[in-house]
């Protein structure tokens, strides 16, 4: 999971693509020592302590991971309960990207 | 980190075990809670040996030997299959079908079956119906909730069954937006009529139909997403609204 999303974020650099997380380990504190370990270049809200945050309840989400892919006008365009795996993943936001960068023309 | 919340698999029945004379035959109840007691103790032992367990290393050893209800799913329906008409071929049954899973032909089917056939309106039906909403539904699945909905004159089974119902559809709808319909009514309708049942450690009936209708209207492909605001890992705030213009990968994660 790391990996991938690490060479996702450096691919996408100076692209319109944000790749953000909603934590639901158990601390703060936890949250900032796994970014550090796993060289995680992307931000992360911090919904815990624990799986019934404020964001999460919100988002129904009860399983983890849970993926969401939103367009540059904010519409929800893949949902993914577990990882698709890379290339899927790869696939569906480059589409987005290019619409996205055809948009600002 | 996969983890999913399940529904019973996540319980441990707790009943009382009756103990029997020594030497006389033992009754179909005292059978069910014999086996009940024999999964809990291999259970709490395996735990206590679990919590003993010095290093990550035997503690990944240990997953291998947790007590699986496996073995003891088919002792359960052979019980309910030589005791058809004893209070405790429900429970035996309802046992099977909470803690497997599986087609027709499997023990989780026949049990599903044998509560079809003879069970449809008991009370003790609750956690059948709830664990079945959380597992991939089956042709099976979707006839026996819809036969409780209809039939079981129980409020609280009915509105485990509602609900069961509801997540049933919304999993296999597949898009198909006239099964996405129904769901959303079922959802509304648990909500409405039993919203105050219990619905196990997650809450009530109506706080998780209310939870999956957010859902279906805003989270679903074609909705604009809900703003989220919230702090960072420094106690920064931030909004989801500060990167329109981009597109955005949303990751529920944990590391644990």
């Amino acid at each position: 999971m790391y990996p991938h999303e690490r060479s996702l974020v450096k691919t996408m650099e100076g692209k319109p693509f944000a790749l953000l997380g909603i934590n639901s380990d158990q601390s703060r504190e936890q949250l900032k020592k796994v970014i550090e370990d796993e060289k995680m270049t992307w931000r992360s809200w911090f919904d815990g302590p624990g799986t019934r945050g404020p964001i999460a309840s919100k988002w129904n989400v009860r399983g983890w991971p849970t993926l969401y892919v939103i367009d540059h006008e904010g519409v929800i365009r893949h949902r993914w309960l577990g990882s698709p795996g890379a290339a899927v993943m790869d696939r569906a936001i480059e589409e987005l990207v290019r619409a996205a960068e055809a948009g600002k023309k | 980190m996969n983890r999913f919340i399940g529904g019973a698999l996540l319980l441990l029945l707790a009943r009382p075990a009756l103990a029997g004379e020594k030497g006389e035959p033992r009754t179909a109840a005292q059978q069910y809670q014999a086996l009940v007691k024999e999964f809990s103790d291999a259970q709490q032992a395996w735990i206590k040996t679990y919590q003993a367990a010095k290093t990550n290393e035997e503690r990944r050893k240990l997953l291998s030997s947790q007590p699986r209800p496996d073995k003891f799913v088919p002792k359960f329906l052979e019980l309910a299959q030589k005791h058809p008409k004893e209070p405790a071929a429900v429970d035996a049954l309802v046992w099977v079908a909470s803690y497997s899973s599986g087609g027709p032909d499997s023990p989780h089917g026949k049990a599903m079956a044998m509560l079809m056939a003879d069970h449809i309106q008991s009370a003790k039906i609750g956690p059948v119906v709830s664990v079945l909403g959380q597992q991939r539904p089956t042709p099976q699945t979707e006839k026996f909730l819809r036969a409780v909905l209809e039939k079981n004159p129980h409020r609280d089974v009915q509105g485990l069954a509602c609900l069961a119902l509801a997540q049933a559809l919304k999993s296999s709808a597949r898009g198909d937006q006239a099964v996405v319909k129904e769901a959303e009514q079922l959802f509304e309708r648990a909500e409405k009529k039993y919203g105050d049942v219990k619905a196990g450690f997650l809450g009530t009936v109506g706080k998780v139909a209310a939870g999956e209708l957010f859902e279906l209207r805003f989270l679903s492909v074609g909705k604009t997403a809900p703003d989220i605001e919230g702090t960072d890992q420094d106690g920064v705030k931030f909004k989801l609204s500060d990167y329109r213009g981009k597109v955005v990968l949303l990751d529920f994660w944990g590391h644990w």
